[in-house]
């Protein structure tokens, strides 16, 4: 299969070197990718570049939400046709992103969005499903959109939403803010069944419940307008 | 007698920085100094702070301090917390902006656009 060079995976890494260069090299035959070195300690930036990724890289951590946005203005300006957000972890699943690309295509659709609840979750830890229905029934409430799934870093755009959608939240907050924007500019956009993987890997790494605190007291303070 | 000394010091120095201060609103640098000036003359007339806190409906002046200091430290971090985050602001449109200009391409893609 050949590569699809209109079309960008937008991966933003924090301290990801042991995985970033395998899930690179998954995505690589496929698509363009572009990897935001969001200021990490290890050897996370030359890893991407190794595995066959652009990196931008931030001098200093400034978050997901502030990286995601770095790699869509890059994709953006490199012509990108569409974007997709993918995590470093290696929990989701290139072919799947695949699918929703072709769909997002297919059905003339501005955004598709992975859901784990529509698809399938490998080893879910409880206390995680709890805390993401939570955010589901508060995304439902505050923006009206019929979810099933909240904070999926999967997501397909196209070029034209990828240029409207300004992130502003720069840490964990830009989910809902994402959705929020959805929303508002009043995006086409369907769900898409997908698989996430809770290894080991992604678990000692990922967000902690302590963390959803910090999450709501972003959307309270608001972000620079 | 010493507390008394001090406090008077200290809002001296605060009536002092208010004065030569620039401040984005002018009410402001005139409240800081307004209160600074109070808390001179209540120092020294503890009974008037007890009136005032009576005329408000507070028990004892000492009591009022309480309230106002409380109200006064709120108001100042939250005032702080906004100005770091818009400092943070600052920083990421840099960072991004920096990233951006100086991203690195693999091996045989060269630096296109
Ligand atoms: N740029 C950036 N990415 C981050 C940061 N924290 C986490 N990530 C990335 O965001 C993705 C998801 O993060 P994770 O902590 O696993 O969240 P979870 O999967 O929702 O539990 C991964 O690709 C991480 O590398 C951060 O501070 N900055
Ligand atoms: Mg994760």
């Amino acid at each position: 299969m050949s590569r699809d060079n209109t079309l960008w995976f937008v991966i933003a890494a924090f301290n990801e070197g042991p995985m970033i260069s395998e899930v690179v090299r998954g995505v690589a035959p496929h698509a363009q990718v572009v990897v935001v070195d969001d200021g990490s300690a290890d050897d996370t930036g030359d890893q991407a570049l190794a595995g066959g990724a652009c990196v931008a890289t931030h001098l200093v951590n400034r978050g997901q939400g502030a990286a995601l946005q770095t790699g869509i203005d890059f994709a953006l300006a490199q012509g990108a046709g569409h974007v997709v957000t993918f995590d470093a972890d290696g929990q989701h699943d290139v072919a799947e992103a695949l699918e929703m690309v072709a769909r997002c295509r297919a059905e003339g659709l501005d955004a598709v969005l992975g859901s784990r609840f529509l698809g399938a979750t490998v080893n879910m830890p409880f206390s995680r499903r709890l805390v993401i229905k939570a955010a589901v029934v508060f995304t439902r409430l505050t923006t009206g959109l019929n979810l099933t799934d909240a904070h999926n870093g999967l997501r397909v755009l196209s070029r034209e939403a990828a240029r409207k959608i300004r992130i502003r939240q720069d840490r964990m907050a830009h989910a809902s803010e994402i959705l929020s924007q959805i929303a508002r500019l009043r995006l086409n956009w369907r769900e898409h069944p997908v698989t996430i993987t809770y290894s080991e890997y992604s678990l000692a790494k990922g967000q902690k419940i302590s963390n959803s605190v910090r999450i709501l007291e972003d959307m309270l303070f608001g972000a620079r307008s | 007698m010493i507390v008394s000394l001090v406090a008077t010091g200290l809002f001296l120095f605060v009536l002092f920085v208010a004065a030569v201060r620039k401040f984005t609103f002018f009410g402001l640098k005139v409240s800081v100094m307004l209160f600074a000036a109070a808390g001179i003359y209540f120092v020294w007339n503890p009974d008037q702070m007890t009136r005032l806190a009576q005329l408000v409906g507070v028990g004892r002046g000492a009591d009022l301090i309480t309230y106002a200091t409380t109200v006064i430290l709120f108001l100042t971090v939250v005032g702080a917390i906004i100005r770091e985050r818009r400092s943070g602001d600052v920083l990421t449109l840099l960072v991004r902006r920096l990233a951006i200009q100086q991203a690195r391409f693999p091996e045989g893609e060269g630096g296109r656009g």
